[in-house]
């Protein structure tokens, strides 16, 4: 509401301190790194080598656009980790003789993860506990869950899920393709009623229900996504290193809400998306990039990406406030 | 703590939730007493005494942040950079390179607190960043992946007992003395409790609660510096992810203890039952058979159940009450 107040008594001047240019704030500092990362290693540009950094990246992205539907509605959620290394000790130890092949045991799988999700969808919702304290021991159940059918690394992943991770389809890598399918479905989905609602209820719930929206299914599903996108994640990493890690998905929960923040995604909810939290995503990707670039060791990168995070926020923070002055 | 105010039926409902932290507590320590009684005796309740202070220190800052309507994730890279610099000033006597080390650690909060209060960034994201930078920091301009170079006075000192209580957890005793005082005694820990109720009502009412929040930052990085040095004492050597439990650890005892995560609801007594829960908890597990991951299905079952029995207990309270 601020920057249209001010907008009204300061004129167009004031938009750049209000936030018009914030939204593309992401887009210019991936776009930046890009060009300096292209610059000092032309060789990136071939598809393959795209590929391949992608897919590397993949697991991180997934969790986060599942991760994203949950910080939509203001929340946030730990379980993530616990259902991403489920999923990964799954499929290492279940896939192999499975009535329908592989491929229906994958789906299973994210159904279990979606199902994971309903869980803290209901402790939230019917149960009223914050998403903080209601996934922090969720993700202590199902991160467990997954050391007791895959005490440590190991298991076998079917070759055709390996294959279709790593693999290309029409010359391209099919990360790639990943990518764009991740793309194209969140511009459809935003689409649909039920994306209206998801905003609708992150931005203000009392007004959302005053809407007649009711609040909880949305939250339920919202949690249902983030299940089920963390279990891809834990069927992702599997399926690249070819074994099960059974607590490989830990890592990922907090560089997601980074990657998630960093593209402008707003912790408080109702703005923000999977668009955006793409961009996130890639940003930390090509700064690990150029980081190497400069022959610099990949635990730098983890201080010049956090620094980035600050950054990022702190300067929606200041901008906003002196606008709204 | 006057008897009278235990006759007080409000505050008893505000004591609920702590008095069902012990609760569980008790349940699982007459669980033990029954099935391992061998696990409170001599030598073994020492070590999981020594087990309790790790945890209940970092809680503690914890508690403290929490209270004021915060988070701190850095806990755990914080408690690693205080166990791994102990070997860094070993050109200095032991008392002033551990003074040094709590200082700094004071700096990484006053920077988690900065951020939080001054850049308006989330707690979750600002003390996730500056965590991410400690690590980075280890990383990169450490000297290996193991540090046992634990000054030898340090090791002999936190592994002594005074007769039946190791020295750590005396130290914990008395800080779990002096931070109970402070909050249930103390302008400052009023503050803290009416900053993490309703900041804008705190500072309506002539808080700072700039500073106050700020302060409960320095006080955690500093306690987890101080605990890490104490870790690191205790194992005699030092590792980069040495912190890693103690994250989950650290909020899970403040939860188990009946706060609100929302802020300005519990108490540190509180989290001291949360932290014994998990001790025994833990040393329940190799008594009952069950593996790693059984256990952590087990802390994440015991939390659901530790929120909804404090719960039950501040509906029976408020319910005496009308």
């Amino acid at each position: 509401m601020t920057p249209i107040r001010s907008l009204e008594k300061r004129g167009i001047g004031s938009r750049w301190l209000s936030g018009g240019w914030l939204d593309s704030l992401p887009f210019m500092l991936l776009v930046g790194l890009v060009v300096v990362y292209v610059a000092m290693e032309p060789a990136v540009l071939d598809p393959s080598q795209i590929g391949l950094q992608l897919q590397s990246e993949m697991p991180l992205l997934l969790m986060a656009c599942g991760e994203c539907f949950v910080i939509l509605l203001g929340g946030v959620d730990l379980s993530v980790g616990g259902i991403c290394s489920l999923a990964s000790a799954l499929i290492a130890t279940h896939s192999a003789g499975f009535p329908g092949g592989p491929w229906l045991a994958a789906l299973c799988i994210i159904g279990v993860g979606a199902m994971a999700g309903v869980l803290n969808g209901l402790l939230v919702t019917y149960g009223g506990l914050v998403p903080f304290i209601a996934t922090l021991a969720t993700w202590s159940i199902w991160g467990g869950v997954a050391l007791v059918i895959l005490p440590t690394d190991g298991g076998t992943v079917p070759i055709e899920i390996t294959d279709a991770a790593v693999g290309s389809f029409a010359g391209l890598p099919n990360s790639i393709w990943f990518v764009v399918a991740l793309a194209v479905a969140w511009f459809l989905f935003r689409r649909t009623p039920f994306a209206a609602s998801l905003y609708a209820v992150g931005g203000d719930e009392a007004r959302a229900r005053l809407r007649g929206i009711d609040s909880n299914p949305v939250k339920i599903a919202a949690f249902a996504a983030a299940g089920g996108f963390a279990a891809a994640a834990g069927l992702f990493l599997s399926a690249e290193t070819t074994t099960g890690l059974p607590q490989a998905g830990d890592a990922l929960i907090l560089t997601s809400i980074a990657a998630i923040v960093i593209g402008g995604t707003s912790l408080s909810g109702g703005a923000g998306g999977i668009g955006l939290t793409i961009a996130g995503t890639l940003i930390l990707l090509t700064l690990g990039g150029v980081v190497a670039a400069l022959g610099l060791t990949p635990t730098f990168a983890y201080v010049v990406s956090s620094l980035l995070l600050i950054c990022m926020v702190a300067v929606r923070h200041i901008a906003t406030r002196l606008g709204a002055e | 703590m006057r008897a009278s105010s235990y006759l007080n039926r409000s505050s008893l409902a505000s004591h609920a939730p702590t008095f069902a932290g012990y609760l569980l507590t008790l349940i699982l320590l007459l669980t033990a007493a029954i099935f391992a009684p061998y696990l409170l005796s001599g030598g073994n309740l020492e070590t999981q005494l020594t087990f309790a202070t790790f945890i209940g220190l970092a809680a503690l800052g914890q508690t403290l942040v929490i209270l004021g309507g915060g988070i701190d994730l850095s806990v755990p890279w914080v408690l690693a950079f205080g166990a791994i610099e102990l070997g860094n000033f070993s050109g200095l006597p032991d008392v002033l390179a551990i003074v040094l080390i709590v200082a700094l650690g004071g700096l990484i909060g006053l920077a988690n607190g900065f951020g939080v209060v001054e850049l308006g960034v989330p707690p979750i994201i600002m003390t996730l960043a500056v965590g991410g930078v400690v690590q980075g920091f280890l990383l990169e301009f450490g000297r290996g992946n193991l540090y046992s170079d634990v000054p030898p006075l340090v090791h002999t000192v936190v592994t002594s007992s005074v007769g039946p209580l190791p020295v750590a957890a005396i130290i914990w005793g008395l800080l779990a003395v002096a931070i109970g005082a402070v909050l249930s005694r103390t302008v400052l820990g009023r503050s803290i409790y009416a900053v993490g109720t309703n900041y804008r009502t705190a500072r309506l009412s002539g808080i700072s609660v700039a500073s106050t929040r700020t302060l409960t930052y320095v006080v955690s990085g500093a306690i987890a510096a101080f605990d890490g040095i104490l870790l690191a004492g205790f194992l005699g050597a030092a590792y980069p992810t040495i912190g890693a439990d103690y994250l989950f650890e650290s909020i899970a005892a403040v939860l188990l203890g009946g706060a609100a995560i929302e802020g300005g609801r519990g108490s540190y007594w509180g989290t001291i039952a949360g932290t014994l829960t998990l001790i025994l908890l833990t040393a329940l597990t190799p008594v009952l058979g069950v593996t790693q991951g059984a256990l952590k299905v087990v802390y994440g079952v015991v939390i659901l159940a530790g929120l909804y029995l404090a719960r039950g207990g501040l509906l029976i309270a408020s319910r005496g009450r009308g």
